[in-house]
C-alpha cells in the first residue's frame, strides 16, 4: 500500500527566481545577469519534490504563470522520476493534438504523465481563450475531448463523429503508439463535474478539509459513480475504479504556534484546503484522511522549495506505513 | 541582414544511411542489435529514449554553427510541442522553428504556449507554420476545414495570437475565433512574438504569406520555377505594405570531391525498387507544393538511372531531385563537392534567399559536416559583406567566414 503525493510547482515563480530578483546595490559583483530564467527555480523545487520523496508534481494551469504543459515538458528529462501531473484546459487543442504531444511526453520521459483536466476554471479566463462553452456543453465537450484522445491512443484505424470533435482513420501508429495512457485526473464538486469523474477519471480530488466534510464529499463521489456504473457498465467490468484524491494546502512547524503564525505570515487564514499545524498533527491529518479511503495527495505549500523539504524530513516520517508516499503511482 | 542557417530535427526518426533501410535511430522499426536510441543488446531496451537522439542532433547543429533547427510535425513524428520545451534547458542557443498547424491550437492557448517556451529558451522558439497537405492526413488530425479556408483560418489565427499577446486584454471577432478580453500575463506578454517562416505555394497561401510571414519557407525548386515564385509572394507581400523574405529548405549531400558525393548517391539508389519509383509521380492530397515538386520530376522523362534526376544541369551541377524516393517531402536538394554545396547556397542568396533550412542523413555526423565543411565556403551577398558580423549575441557562422570570402571559390563543375 502507500499514497501517491504530489507537490506543486510555483509557476508563478514564488516570488523568486531573476523576474522578482532583488539587485546587488552594494556594489557587490553579480555574475547572475541573464543567465538564469524562472525555470531554473522551478527546477530546484522540482527536484525538491523528487529528494523529498514525492511521487509527482502538480503543475497547475495558472492564468498569470508559466504554461503548464511547457513547465511539465521543460523539466522532464532533467527530474527523472517525478510523474508529471500538468493542469489541462479541454478544448484548447484538438484531441489530437493532446493526444500527439501526452504520447511523445511518454517517450522521453520514460511513462511518467498524467492529465489534470481542468472542469473548474472561470468561464471569464476560457472566454479570453476563445472558449464560450458553458454548462452542459462544457461538460460535453470535454466528454469528448477525453473521449477522443484516448480513442486515438488505444485504437488504429479510430474513428470519431461528436459533436464538437470527429477523426477519421486517425490513431497512433509505430512507436507513438501503445505506451500507457495518462491517468486523467479530475476535480470539482458540481453535481456535472461528478458525473464527469464517473465517466472519465481514474482520479478524483476532493476539496481539502475536515474529515467529516470529505466524508461527505467522498458520499456524494461514490452516489455519482453508482449512478454511472448502474447506467454504463464499462467492459463489463461491474465496477469503474475511480480513485480519492485530495488537495490540501499544508503548513507544518516544529509547534502548532509556529504553525498559526505562518499561516498569517502567508494569508493563507481563509483557505478552506488548509492543514496546518505541528508536524505530528499534519501527519495525523494525512492519516485520517487515507483512512478515509484517499490515496492520492495533491499538496501545496509556500515557498515551495523549503516546504517541500520540510514536508519530506518531518511529515512524511511520521505518516502510518499506509499513508507514506509511493515512488510511482500505481 | 545576417543569414540565418538551420538544420532539421527528424522527429520521424533518423538512419545511419541516406538509402531505403530501417530508421534505426530511434524505434521507429522494430528495434534490433544495431538500434541506437533506444540502443537493443540481449533482447532489451537500454531505456534511452529517441528524445536522448533528438538532444545530441540540437547540440551538434548549435556547435556546428546552425542557427537552429526545424522540428518537423506529421502524424508520425515526436511532437515539437513536448520536444522542444523538453531539449530547451540543454541547449544554448539552439532556435526551435516549431512546425505546426494553427487549426489545431486556439490562438489565445498558442501565444501562451509560446511565450512560456521563450521564457524558458531565453527567446529561442520559431514558427514554421504549416496549412496541412489535406486529404487524408487532415482527417488523421481530425479536420475538415476545406483548403482555402485553412489558410483563411490560419491567417486568422496568427492576427488573434498577435493580438492577444501585443494588445491585450483584447477582444478578437472573427470566423473561426471570437476572443473577449484575451490577454497574456506581463511576464509573458513581454517576450517577443517567434518570427513566423510560412509554407505553402497555393494562391491562398501566397495571399495568407504576404499578410504574416516573416520569412516565406519554400522547398528547393527549378531555378527558373522557384523565381517565378517567389516574385508572386514579393508582390503580394508588397501589396500588404511589406518586405518579404525568403528562405529555402533542402537536402544537402556534399563531399570532399564530387565522385564521393555521387558514389553516395548512387550507393542509395541501390536501395530504390521500381514501386517507390512508380510513386515519384504518383501524389494524393491538395498540396499545391506536392503538385508542383510532382510537376518537375514529370519534365525529365523516363527515370533509368540516379542522373536522370538531375535538375537546372545547365546552370551547374549538382540539383538532384531523387531525395524523396528514401523518405516522404520534396525531392530536390543538393549533391556535390564542399565547393559546389556551397556555391548552391551562394547562387540562391545571389537570387534573394536570406535563410535556409537543411538537412542531410544522418543528421548527427552531416550537422558537423555541412557546419564544417560547407557553410565556412558561403559568400553570402555582396551587399552584405560590409555589414557582416556577429548578428547580436549568435554568430551565425563562426570567424572563417571572414577568411573564406576572400578565398577563390568554384563557381560549380
Amino acid at each position: 500500500m502507500g499514497a501517491s503525493f504530489f507537490w506543486t510547482l510555483p509557476v508563478d515563480g514564488d516570488r523568486r527566481g531573476p523576474s522578482a530578483r532583488r539587485g546587488f546595490i552594494g556594489g557587490l559583483r553579480d555574475e547572475r545577469r541573464d543567465r538564469f530564467t524562472d525555470y531554473d527555480y522551478l527546477f530546484q523545487v522540482a527536484r525538491a519534490a523528487e529528494s523529498a520523496g514525492f511521487t509527482g508534481a502538480f503543475v497547475p494551469w495558472d492564468e498569470q504563470g508559466e504554461d503548464s504543459w511547457i513547465v511539465a515538458a521543460s523539466l522532464a528529462r532533467e527530474a527523472r522520476r517525478l510523474i508529471f501531473l500538468p493542469e489541462i484546459q479541454p478544448g484548447f487543442t484538438t484531441p489530437v493534438y493532446l493526444a500527439k504531444i501526452s504520447t511523445s511526453f511518454q517517450r522521453l520521459a520514460g511513462d511518467r504523465l498524467a492529465w489534470k483536466i481542468d472542469l473548474e476554471r472561470d468561464p471569464v479566463v476560457r472566454r479570453a481563450h476563445g472558449d464560450h462553452l458553458v454548462g452542459t456543453d462544457f461538460f460535453a465537450r470535454a466528454g469528448e475531448y477525453l473521449e477522443a484522445a484516448k480513442g486515438v491512443w488505444t485504437e488504429e484505424p479510430f474513428d470519431y463523429e461528436g459533436r464538437f470533435f470527429a477523426v477519421e482513420k486517425g490513431g497512433l501508429k509505430g512507436p507513438l503508439a501503445g505506451r500507457p495512457l495518462p491517468l486523467t485526473y479530475t476535480a470539482g464538486q458540481s453535481d456535472e463535474a461528478l458525473a464527469f469523474a464517473a465517466r472519465h477519471a481514474d482520479v478524483h480530488l476532493l476539496d481539502g478539509g475536515e474529515p467529516s466534510v470529505v466524508s461527505a464529499q467522498i458520499a456524494r463521489l461514490d452516489q455519482a459513480l453508482g449512478r454511472f456504473v448502474v447506467s454504463r457498465p464499462v467492459d463489463g467490468q461491474p465496477r469503474r475504479v475511480v480513485k480519492r484524491g485530495i488537495r490540501l494546502s499544508v503548513v507544518a512547524r516544529h509547534t502548532a504556534e509556529e504553525a498559526r503564525e505562518a499561516v498569517r505570515v502567508t494569508g493563507w487564514e481563509s483557505r478552506r484546503d488548509l492543514v496546518a499545524g505541528s508536524h505530528d498533527e499534519v501527519a495525523h491529518r494525512l492519516d485520517e484522511l487515507a483512512d478515509l479511503g484517499i490515496d492520492q495527495f495533491v499538496l501545496d505549500g509556500t515557498p515551495h522549495l523549503e516546504e517541500a523539504y520540510r514536508i519530506g524530513e518531518h511529515v512524511f516520517p511520521r505518516l502510518t506505513v499506509a499513508a507514506r508516499p509511493v515512488a510511482r503511482a500505481a | 541582414m545576417a543569414i540565418d542557417v538551420y538544420w532539421r530535427l527528424p522527429l520521424h526518426g533518423c538512419k545511419g544511411e541516406l538509402g531505403i533501410g530501417r530508421a534505426n535511430r530511434g524505434d521507429w522499426s522494430p528495434p534490433v542489435v544495431g538500434n541506437l536510441a533506444p540502443g537493443f543488446a540481449a533482447g532489451e531496451s537500454d531505456g534511452s529514449s529517441y528524445a536522448d537522439h533528438l538532444a545530441d542532433i540540437a547540440r551538434a547543429a548549435e556547435i556546428s554553427g546552425f542557427y537552429g533547427g526545424l522540428l518537423v510535425s506529421f502524424p508520425n513524428t515526436d511532437d515539437p510541442w513536448t520536444i522542444a520545451p523538453a531539449l530547451a534547458r540543454e541547449t544554448k542557443t539552439f532556435r526551435f522553428m516549431i512546425a505546426f498547424q494553427p487549426g489545431f491550437i486556439a490562438p489565445a492557448h498558442a501565444a501562451r504556449l509560446s511565450a512560456s517556451l521563450q521564457r524558458v529558451s531565453g527567446g529561442r522558439l520559431v514558427y514554421n507554420v504549416i496549412t496541412g497537405g489535406g486529404g487524408p492526413s487532415q482527417l488523421w488530425w481530425g479536420d475538415r476545414v476545406a483548403h482555402d479556408d485553412r489558410y483563411a483560418r490560419t491567417s486568422e489565427f496568427l492576427d488573434a495570437l498577435k493580438a492577444v499577446w501585443r494588445e491585450g486584454p483584447v477582444d478578437y471577432r472573427g470566423r473561426f475565433y471570437q476572443i473577449e478580453g484575451g490577454g497574456l500575463a506581463p511576464r509573458l506578454a513581454s517576450q517577443a512574438i517567434p518570427e513566423i517562416y510560412f509554407s505553402g505555394s497555393s494562391a491562398a497561401a501566397v495571399a495568407a504569406a504576404g499578410r504574416h510571414a516573416d520569412y516565406y519557407l519554400s522547398h528547393l525548386e527549378p531555378f527558373d520555377a522557384l523565381k517565378e515564385k517567389l516574385e508572386r509572394v514579393r508582390e503580394r507581400t508588397a501589396a500588404e505594405g511589406r518586405q518579404a523574405r525568403f528562405a529555402l529548405r533542402f537536402d544537402i549531400l556534399a563531399r570532399r570531391t564530387p565522385e564521393e558525393a555521387w558514389a553516395e548517391v548512387a550507393r542509395a539508389w541501390q536501395t530504390v525498387d521500381r514501386k517507390a519509383l512508380e510513386r515519384l509521380n504518383a501524389g494524393t492530397g491538395d498540396s499545391v507544393g506536392f503538385a508542383r515538386q510532382s510537376a518537375f520530376r514529370a519534365g525529365l522523362g523516363s527515370v533509368l538511372s540516379h542522373r536522370d534526376l538531375d535538375v537546372d544541369a545547365h546552370i551547374a551541377p549538382g540539383l538532384w531531385s531523387g531525395f524523396n524516393l528514401f523518405r516522404g517531402g520534396p525531392g530536390i536538394g543538393v549533391v556535390g563537392s564542399y565547393e559546389q554545396a556551397a556555391a548552391w547556397l551562394d547562387r540562391y542568396l545571389a537570387a534573394g534567399i536570406d535563410a535556409f533550412v537543411l538537412a542531410g542523413t544522418p543528421h548527427l555526423e552531416e550537422a558537423y559536416r555541412v557546419g564544417e565543411e560547407v557553410l565556412p565556403l558561403v559568400r553570402g551577398r555582396v551587399q552584405d559583406q560590409p555589414a557582416r558580423g556577429p548578428r547580436d549575441d549568435y554568430p551565425v557562422v563562426g570567424p572563417e567566414v571572414g577568411q573564406a570570402a576572400q578565398a577563390p571559390i568554384s563557381s560549380g563543375a
